[in-house]
Formats: structure tokens, sequence, C-alpha cells
């Protein structure tokens, strides 16, 4: 479940920062304490990634990027992602009480746990969350796989044998349950008919 | 960017959902005006509160998350759901000016100084 991990205090390489520039401006920071822990890595950006019966979806948090500034591409098994997280400009005069969110460059590729079809793939920004959606290629498709009874199967095979008129078109399988192709007709006999 | 003005931002104090993350913020503060800046993804204007009640500025925003039972999650580095958070604002700034912008999922509140408290600097002349 998504709330999983919610109230774990937040560790990593950032958490005694934190909590210094929680007690420092306890004043301004009314609930400095109980908050959740939403990410579940220190990578940025954060990637989720969904599978559905055709197609993969993942979504990556990326708030408060140009969406032009992005450079999105995708191979059959591989999506990488570059961008920038601009600075906020700030003058001289200006004091910084709290920084909690980053910054700067970043670069990210994603080894894809299904071969997809590039070309069909669509991205979308919206609310801070580009969302990507990748058709698979058609051999990784899920398939539902007919399940034939044994002795349905014989007969089946017994069928395609007794129409072929040449000995050439018969498959191996179909050999090896006949005698050999020198008399078509004959092949009838002994294995229920087809008709 | 959308602006979400005035006449909503004094209304009620919105109540915390029942869990919620705490989003990420930056805090500055320049000679005119203190800034709030706070990157809540996934949240949409219609789903963005910003209050100010008594000097508390509260931020909140809702996260509709579609459940899609075709859908399975194979890999997850983030988690969903709604934010809240709550920040005492000086006394020394206007809270009845408070201007609230979203874009791309970044919440950004200016709230001028109130001139009257604005520090001056005081000749001091020499008898």
């Amino acid at each position: 479940m998504a709330f999983g991990r919610l109230f774990e205090l937040r560790h990593g390489p950032f958490g005694d920062l934190q909590r210094e520039v929680n007690q420092l401006f306890d004043s301004l920071v009314v609930r400095p304490l109980g908050f959740g822990r939403r990410l579940l890595t220190s990578v940025f950006p954060p990637v989720n990634i969904h599978e559905k019966p055709d197609s993969l979806l993942v979504e990556i948090e990326l708030p408060g990027v140009d969406e032009q500034s992005l450079e999105l591409s995708v191979t059959r098994d591989n999506l990488s992602l570059k961008g920038e997280r601009p600075p906020i400009m700030r003058d001289d005069e200006t004091t910084v009480h709290t920084r909690e969110r980053g910054y700067g460059s970043f670069s990210r590729a994603i080894v894809l746990p299904a071969p997809v079809d590039g070309d069909k793939a669509e991205a979308t920004y919206a609310s801070g969350v580009l969302s990507v959606l990748l058709p698979k290629a058609p051999e990784a498709m899920t398939r539902q796989v007919p399940i034939q009874s044994q002795s349905n199967s014989k007969i089946v095979v017994d069928q395609q044998a007794s129409g072929s008129q040449s000995a050439a078109q018969s498959p191996t399988t179909e050999q090896a349950t006949r005698e050999p192709p020198a008399d078509a007709d004959s092949t009838d006999q002994g294995m229920g008919g087809g008709k | 960017m959308t602006d979400i003005r005035g006449q909503q931002a004094m209304g009620q104090t919105p109540q915390p959902p029942g869990e919620y993350f705490l989003p990420d913020v930056d805090i500055m503060e320049a000679p005119n005006e203190l800034t709030i800046i706070a990157d809540m993804p996934g949240v949409s204007s219609e789903a963005l509160d910003v209050t100010i009640n008594d000097n508390i500025l509260t931020l909140s925003g809702r996260v509709t998350m579609r459940i899609d039972s075709a859908q399975k999650t194979l890999h997850q580095e983030f988690s969903r759901g709604d934010y809240y958070r709550q920040f005492r604002i000086p006394r020394e700034f206007a809270a009845g000016k408070v201007h609230a912008s979203l874009n791309a999922g970044v919440v950004t509140v200016r709230i001028p100084r109130d001139e009257r408290t604005r520090p001056r600097k005081i000749e001091i002349r020499a008898e």
C-alpha cells in the first residue's frame, strides 16, 4: 500500500541537517515532526513502473521543470531522461530560512522490464508528473494460449493427413502417426477417420 | 500558471487528511516579502487549498489516485498521497495580502511585508 512508510522518520544523507534546520526555524514551521517519507529512493527523479497487458506506464515525479528542456529517449528496453531543475534566483538581500527542495541537472537511464515499441511511445507532463506510456513490442504482449485436449488433437492431425494430396506437404508429426506416404488414401484406416 | 487569490485564501483552515505527506519547502525572506515554495507533484489547481487563518498558513493538496485493476506495479520509488503542512507567519508580514500560484506541481506563496513593520534606517545626527 502506498502509505506503508508514511510515518517513518526521514533518514538518508540529509536527515541530521533536516532536523537541525527544523529546530532552528521551529518558530516558522508549525509542524516540524511526524512527516511521512514519500520517497523510497535517494535517486532523482523517482520513478514508478506499472505494467498493463499491452503496455508499460512509467511515472516520473519532476515538479517544477520546463518540459521543453527535458530530453526523453527510448530504445527497445531502455528509457533515458535528462533535464535540469533550475535553482531559485535570489539576490544578496534575500535570506534562505529553509531549503528542502533540490535543484540541479539530472539524468537517469531506466532498464525496462519488457521490450517496447519506441515508435509508439507517448509522454505527457501534468502537475509535475511525467507519464510515459510505452506499448510493448508485439512479441512481449500477453497472449491467451488455447489448451487442446490430447484426443481432439489426434483427430485434427488425421484430418489434415487425409486432406493432403502430396506427401511433401505433410508435417513431420504426421508422418510419425501414419504409414510412409507412398499411398495417401490408405492412411485413414485405423485412425478413427476424419468424417 | 494558476492563481489562487485573496478571497479563497481567507477561508476556513482545511483539516488535515487522515494520512498525509509533508511537502518539501524552501522558505526565503526578502526585504519586501516572504516566499514559501512547496513541491506538491500530482496536485492540480482544483485540488489545492492555500489558507491563512490567525497567521497560520496552511497548504493542503489532494492527490487523486486512479486505480486500474489491469495495472500491476513492478517498481516503486515514490508513494502517492495527500499533502498537508502548516507554517506560522511572523506578524511583520501582511497575511491579508497573500498571493499563491501553482505551476507544474510547485506551489509558490508570496506574503508581502507589512510596510508599517519594515525596518527603517535611523539617521544619527551629530549634535
